[in-house]
Order: C-alpha cells, then structure tokens, then sequence
C-alpha cells in the first residue's frame, strides 16, 4: 500500500515537473515570438545585404566555444548547400554590443533567419543544427 | 574598460546553475526536502567562499574532461555572489517551510530559484544581479559596482577576455 502511494506521489510530481518545465519551455516560445516582432523593420547591421535574397544573421564571439566547434561548421556546410540562395553576415557582438542589444541578442550563438522582404522569420538562442537551419530557410522559402 | 572589472569565467556559473536546476528538479520529483536543502547550504557555502557553490563539478569534472569550455569575461562578482546568497536564501526558506509541512511554499520558492536559474542559464539574464543593481541605484550600503559598460542590469556582458 505504502508502495503504490509512493509510486502515485512520484508520478504526480513527475508530471508536475514536466507540466512546468513545459510551461517555461511555453514561455520560452512566446519570449521567441516578442524578439521577432521587436527586430520587425530593423536594418542596422544589414546595410551590406544584397536585396531580395534571404539572409542568416549570426552574431558570436571569438572566444564563444560551441560557435567554433558547432555553429560556424553548420552554417558553413548550410552556405555549401544553398549557395547564393542564402547570404550570411556573421557580427561580433563582442566588438558591436550596440548592434547585439539593438537585435535583442542575449546569449551567443545566436541566428535570425530574415526573409526577401527582410522580415525576420526565425531566432535560434544557442546553438541551431545544420538540419534546424535547413528546415527554417525552407519555411521561409514557402512562405514567400 | 572599467578597472573595477574583473575577470569571471561564466561557463562556472552556468556549471552552478544546471547544477542547481537539476538537483532540485530531482529534489522536488523524489519529494526530498534534504535534496533542497543540501543545494541550498552548498549555494550558501559558496557564497561564503566567493565562488559558485558547484564550482568542483566544473573544476574538477566538466573542464578537465573538456567537456565546458573557459568562458571568460570582463565582469562584476559581486552581484552574481549577491545572485547566489539570494538563491540559497530562497532554498533555506523553502526547506524550512518543507520541513514545517508547507509544501506549497516550500516547493513553490524551490521552483522559483529553478525558473530564475533557468533563466539565468538559457537567456543569460540573472535576476539577482538585478536586484543588485538596483540596490546601488538607491544608494544602499554595501551595493557599490554599476552595470559593465553597455550592458542592460542583470544581462551576460558581452566583452570577452582576450590572452595577451
């Protein structure tokens, strides 16, 4: 009896726990959603884009450990695939904190997937995969 | 650069803070008050020693196996040792009201130094060190260090340390 009450407490809070951390991962989402609208009609940083082409906006650090090791290989390999389909403008945020606070940048790496029409479609904080990356650019090309 | 900065090595704090997010995840899943409260007297500890209360797991076990790389940057320490105390304050708090069978509060003020600490973690704004910055604002004793240049209250500097 004492067992299955255990076993019932410990399954409840399992799933309190995740009710939670689902509610974070929610906020999360919505904290996503505000950055995007925020950075809707910016174009500081962008002044080097070829217009009509979508672009992936990657800010970093020199000294930002998965960016070497993670993101700056998938963005290569993502450059390798699309060719001049996708332009990339990488800023170190380290040497233009004005232009990471300006994108709302809290953390490196961090990725905007900007469409033709440069509207940003698309925030990765932390670190995105060459298949996550690959999925966005391919919404943003149904989209337009 | 503001001399008063000093250099911190972030990876450490991060180290500290999934430490604490885990632990008390599981502190609060296995319904262990003592889990909490262990967290919230290491937090404590480190707070006393000026360094982040897991700093071992990260020194002695994430670095050396390279798996956490040095993440270095020009900083205050006072407001993250300011972040941590407040932390273990809030852990301390929730223990005793788990131990007086408030679990509601006691589970509750757990939570919230997982969300803060998550916060902390995932979009590298720390609410402590808000708290702390606002504290020297209104010209408290004690709250003496302002904000690195450039850098919103509570947010992850972005000046990195460079070797010379």
């Amino acid at each position: 009896m004492t067992l299955e009450i255990t076993q019932v407490d410990f399954l409840g809070r399992l799933l309190w726990a995740l009710a939670i951390i689902s509610g974070g991962i929610g906020l999360y989402e919505l904290l996503n959603r505000w950055i995007l609208l925020r950075a809707r009609g910016k174009s500081l940083g962008l002044e080097s884009a070829l217009p009509g082409v979508p672009l992936l906006l990657y800010f970093t650090t020199p000294t930002c450990a998965p960016c070497k090791t993670v993101q700056r290989p998938a963005i290569r390999r993502l450059g390798e695939q699309l060719g001049d389909r996708l332009q990339v403008i990488e800023v170190d945020a380290a040497a233009r904190p004005d232009l990471a606070s300006h994108w709302g940048v809290m953390s490196v790496p961090t990725t905007f997937l900007i469409d033709a029409s440069r509207r940003p479609r698309h925030v990765n904080h932390g670190v995105a995969t060459l298949d996550k990356l690959l999925k966005q650019f391919n919404d943003l090309e149904k989209m337009n | 650069m503001s001399e008063n900065l000093q250099k911190i090595d972030h990876s450490a704090l991060r180290v500290n803070q999934a430490m604490i997010i885990l632990l008390s995840i599981l502190a609060f899943i296995f319904n262990q008050a003592w889990l909490a409260l262990l967290v919230a007297l290491v937090m404590g500890i480190g707070t006393l020693l000026n360094i982040p209360g897991f700093f071992w797991v990260y020194k002695r076990l994430l670095k050396p196996i390279g798996l956490v790389k040095p993440d270095v940057l020009w900083d205050n320490p006072e407001p993250h040792r300011f972040a941590q105390g407040l932390g273990s304050v809030f852990l301390l708090a929730a223990s005793l009201a788990l131990w007086l069978q408030a679990s509601i509060l006691g589970w509750g003020l757990v939570w919230l130094v997982v969300a803060l600490a998550a916060l902390n973690l995932f979009a590298g704004f720390c609410a402590g060190c808000l708290v702390y910055y606002w504290l020297t604002r209104l010209n408290v004793p004690g709250f003496r260090k302002s904000p690195p240049q450039g850098t919103f209250p509570g947010m992850r500097p972005k000046a990195k340390v460079y070797d010379s």
